[in-house]
């Protein structure tokens, strides 16, 4: 016989179990956000005193201590620890070596040109916007962050040839720009470059 | 029996869900994976020349180097120390500006010990790095390296030897941060009058059984506006009889591409006359403003100490400085910064003008 005591029991159990595991399932999504909170953080908090850094001035592991120094000297929470370190870790275009693109030594040849984007390649870029954060700095489409420009109808006002070549060296143009160098390859500038031409200007 | 082995399948789904969820939560009110004994350098450094309307050296080189270490020997506990070697005026200035530990002890809390910069203000904390200062030297009310202003700085960069305690919030895009410290406190070798010069750089020894207090409210939205009040009190004789007061309030304001940054800070010295305790005040003023143009910087400085007072009688008139810089940005931490002062003593006819360029970096 279920006794009114054992009714509780069930009950309690089972909002625990649910709530337990409606936790997990949002925390999954959380880290997939977290970069792009990093990113925020990034430009924003640490931006308010000095230039960001690039994340490619460091690996993996010195970044882990760095942010644990910035942790202290600019009294940043846990959570926004976690969150710029992932970012820095994300858009570390190789973890285990300092890659710089756009180094003398670079073998890839890319000439920024006028011709008109391959749309085909919409749907690859828009799979890389999310994958490289993008949208942790810019607004794409209906939403996304404010550190940098809205890239909604960018291709219209700056043209495909400063897109590919941004995209291929964010600092050609400004210097200081914390804009990190994923070291994209052509294909991915191309692709970027497509997705970006299907934004309408807001 | 059937109900107490649902009860119990309840509950062993109950413990597994809690097994499997609870390090989670406490992996990350601790920290993520972290490597231990890791060693990184880094730092900041200046190569440049100075030139002066008057004195015995019209123009000189300099150079300076401030390595930072930091050691992550633990995944909560971070060592970290910044040296400095300045070569100014023909002498190698060495010192140790901190050389803390750093235990996190939650999300919201870090605990620091040993010799630490003070959270007073912005500019001392943690926008004095050469490469993260727009101007090639210091505001003058903080006296660290050499300076041609008409008037003794009020404060040094406050670095002292303690205990402190940081708690940071957010709530959206809103910040607040808390910090509170006690320290040896400042002390001096001159007891004389009118005015015992006070040694506020940091000492591992103390002078009298009084430690010296203080802390920081901090609010930001970030990047539009910052603003933080800071206070620091101890007594700096012997005998515990004489105080030592000064607080400030500091902002950061962005707004269309321009950066604003200034601090007002007040100093109170309690100095022993023949007729009794008097109070001496000084206070002063910063503010800078900075526009970037691409890799070029334009920013302009102002800084004012206004009269001091002992005990309602002026004794000196104040003085101010105009500084006009402009920077060039290589990369995000390399920086060509050039910078005119124009240095007036009120009431005194001399001026002190020097020119300094320096090639900042941080690494």
């Amino acid at each position: 016989m279920i006794t009114h005591k054992n009714q509780t029991i069930r009950r309690v159990c089972l909002g625990v179990g649910l709530t337990l595991a409606l936790y997990t399932t949002v925390a999954a999504a959380q880290d997939a956000d977290l970069v792009s909170q990093g990113a925020r953080v990034y430009g924003n908090t640490c931006g308010s005193c000095h230039n960001a850094r690039s994340p490619l001035e460091r690996t993996d592991r010195q970044w882990t201590v760095i942010v644990n120094h910035m942790r202290a000297r600019g009294n940043l929470t846990g959570s926004e620890s976690r969150a710029v370190l992932a970012f820095l870790q994300a858009t570390n275009a190789d973890p285990g070596v300092q890659a710089l693109a756009q180094s003398a030594d670079d073998d890839r040849v890319f000439e920024a040109s006028d011709a008109p984007p391959d749309l085909g390649l919409a749907p690859t870029g828009e799979t890389l916007v999310v994958q490289k954060a993008c949208l942790g700095c810019h607004i794409i489409g209906p939403s996304g962050g404010q550190v940098g420009p809205s890239l909604n109808g960018t291709v219209d006002r700056k043209g495909v040839r400063f897109v590919r070549r941004k995209l291929q060296d964010p600092t050609f143009d400004n210097a200081t720009s914390m804009m990190p160098n994923f070291g994209l390859t052509n294909e991915q500038v191309e692709a970027i470059t497509a997705y970006l031409a299907t934004l309408n200007g807001k | 029996m059937a109900t107490n082995r649902q009860s119990l399948r309840f509950g062993v789904l109950l413990a597994a869900g809690i097994f499997l969820v609870v390090p989670d939560l406490l992996g990350q009110n601790i920290g993520r994976i972290i490597p231990t004994n890791e060693v990184v350098l880094t730092g900041y450094g200046t190569v440049g020349w100075t030139g002066r309307t008057e004195g015995d050296k019209a123009n000189e080189f300099t150079a300076s180097v401030s390595p930072v270490f930091l050691w992550q020997f633990q995944d909560r506990v971070l060592f970290e120390a910044e040296f400095e070697f300045a070569l100014q005026e023909g002498v190698t200035e060495t010192g140790l500006e901190y050389a803390q530990i750093d235990f996190i002890a939650s999300d919201n809390v870090v605990l620091v010990a040993g010799k630490f910069l003070l959270p007073f203000g912005i500019f001392g904390p943690e926008l004095h790095p050469t490469w993260i200062n727009k101007f090639p030297t210091s505001p003058p009310l903080y006296g660290h390296h050499v300076s041609e202003f008409g008037a003794e700085p009020l404060l040094p960069i406050l670095a002292d030897v303690g205990v402190a305690g940081q708690l940071a919030l957010t709530s959206g895009r809103v910040r607040f941060g808390f910090n509170a410290y006690a320290t040896n406190g400042p002390s001096t070798d001159d007891a004389g009058v009118p005015l015992p010069e006070l040694e506020l750089p940091a000492s591992s020894s103390d002078n009298n059984t009084d430690k010296a207090f203080g802390g920081r409210i901090d609010f930001q939205l970030p990047p539009f506006i910052r603003v933080n009040v800071s206070g620091y009190n101890g007594d700096y004789d012997d005998q515990n009889t004489l105080d030592f007061t000064t607080w400030s309030v500091a902002t950061v304001v962005r707004l269309a591409g321009v950066e604003i940054v200034g601090e007002y800070i007040q100093t109170r010295q309690e100095v022993e006359e023949l007729t009794g305790i008097s109070t001496f005040k000084r206070d002063g003023l910063w503010a800078q403003a900075s526009y970037r143009i691409g890799p070029w910087e334009p920013v302009l400085r102002w800084t004012q100490i206004f009269q001091s007072d002992l005990n309602g009688v002026i004794q000196d008139e104040g003085a101010w400085q105009a500084g006009f810089g402009l920077d060039y940005w290589f990369g995000p931490s390399v920086a060509v910064m050039g910078g005119y002062e124009i240095n007036r003593e009120r009431g005194v006819e001399i001026d002190n003008d020097r020119i300094v360029v320096h090639v900042a970096f941080g690494f």
